[in-house]
């Protein structure tokens, strides 16, 4: 961004700014603001990704409930899944996938995804 | 008539996620809710949050005396600036349009909930727009990012679910402060490329879907 865009109500630099999903050229010395929308890609993300579970310990309680939790299925059915050879977690769209992604790899869940996930 | 659904505030609502009961129609991940939706130049809250989903009811539970946005429906906060930059636009609900202001994408738009902003599908929005009392099947002009940009996107399906005919920007739209707007890409200097201006194009219902 080489340019510094001016206000154009007094003239004063403005300065670049992210307001929750907003944003824009700011004036730094009134009130004057040009702004559009900003939505993460991962946010606007329609694909529907397929989790499979690779590996995880059907004994430690913790990883077995990251799976229960994600897979919205309760404990011994996640017990179970843990036991089983690439069984489908969760098909859903980028963020749901991302959350998923960010618990079981604090765990070590061995997980994967389909298709690749960009994010 | 408008209707917005921006971010931070004038609708709440709440998300269901997973594969539980989410109600009629709605699908895994999507939001409903209990808005606070701002209704011409009121606003309302539904108030607390209860732990199970609730469908989104629309303006039905406005209260009169909150003060807010410009326009009679409005979903938006009255602290986002590119809710405040559009309401001061001279054109509002131009030829009998309804104006649906929300920050968007080419496949959703958003709303802001107590828990965070989530985007919906333009089914739920379509429950969201004919819910309000001033909507009575009128033609929409999405004043929301992005969501004209695919043939087969936000507007076109949104079309599509009301039956009515749908304007919406191909690219951003740009809000300055005297309610004046551009559509446009992000220029590399991060201003709106307007050697490339997109525009408000026109959708109209495919009754065969």
């Amino acid at each position: 961004m080489g340019e510094i865009k001016k206000c154009e109500e007094c003239g004063a630099d403005t300065e670049f700014r992210v307001e929750g999903s907003t944003e824009g050229f700011f004036c730094t010395q009134c009130d004057w603001a040009l702004v559009t929308t900003r939505i993460p890609a991962i946010a606007q993300d329609v694909t529907k990704y397929k989790m499979y579970l690779l590996s995880a310990d059907p004994h430690n309680k913790e990883q077995v409930k990251a799976l229960s939790e994600v897979a919205n299925i309760n404990f011994l059915q996640a017990r179970k899944m843990a036991q089983e050879k690439r069984p489908l977690i969760i098909q859903d769209e980028a963020l749901a996938i991302d959350k998923a992604r960010k618990l079981f790899e604090e765990l070590s869940i061995q997980y994967e995804i389909e298709p690749d996930f960009p994010y | 008539m408008l209707l917005a659904f921006p971010a931070s505030g004038a609708v709440s609502a709440k998300t269901a996620s997973g594969p539980q009961n989410l109600g009629p129609g709605l699908q895994q991940g999507e939001s409903i809710v209990k808005p606070l939706m701002h209704q011409g130049k009121t606003e309302s809250s539904y108030g607390g949050m209860s732990g199970s989903p609730v469908v989104t009811k629309g303006v039905g539970n406005v209260t009169p005396d909150n003060i807010v946005a410009p326009g009679p429906v409005n979903f938006m906060s009255d602290s986002d600036r590119f809710f405040n930059n559009i309401s001061k636009r001279s054109d509002v609900d131009p030829n009998g349009y309804f104006d649906v202001v929300a920050h968007g994408s080419p496949n959703k738009i958003q709303i802001e909930t107590p828990n965070g902003s989530v985007l919906v599908d333009h089914r739920t929005s379509a429950r969201l727009i004919q819910q309000q009392p001033g909507y009575t099947g009128q033609n929409i002009r999405l004043l929301s990012c992005n969501t004209g940009a695919c043939d087969t996107g936000f507007a076109q399906n949104l079309a599509n679910k009301l039956n009515v005919e749908v304007q919406a920007p191909t690219d951003l739209l740009w809000a300055y402060p005297n309610g004046k707007t551009v559509v446009a890409p992000k220029g590399v200097n991060g201003l709106p490329d307007l050697s490339n201006t997109g525009k408000i194009k026109n959708f109209l219902p495919n009754k065969s879907q």
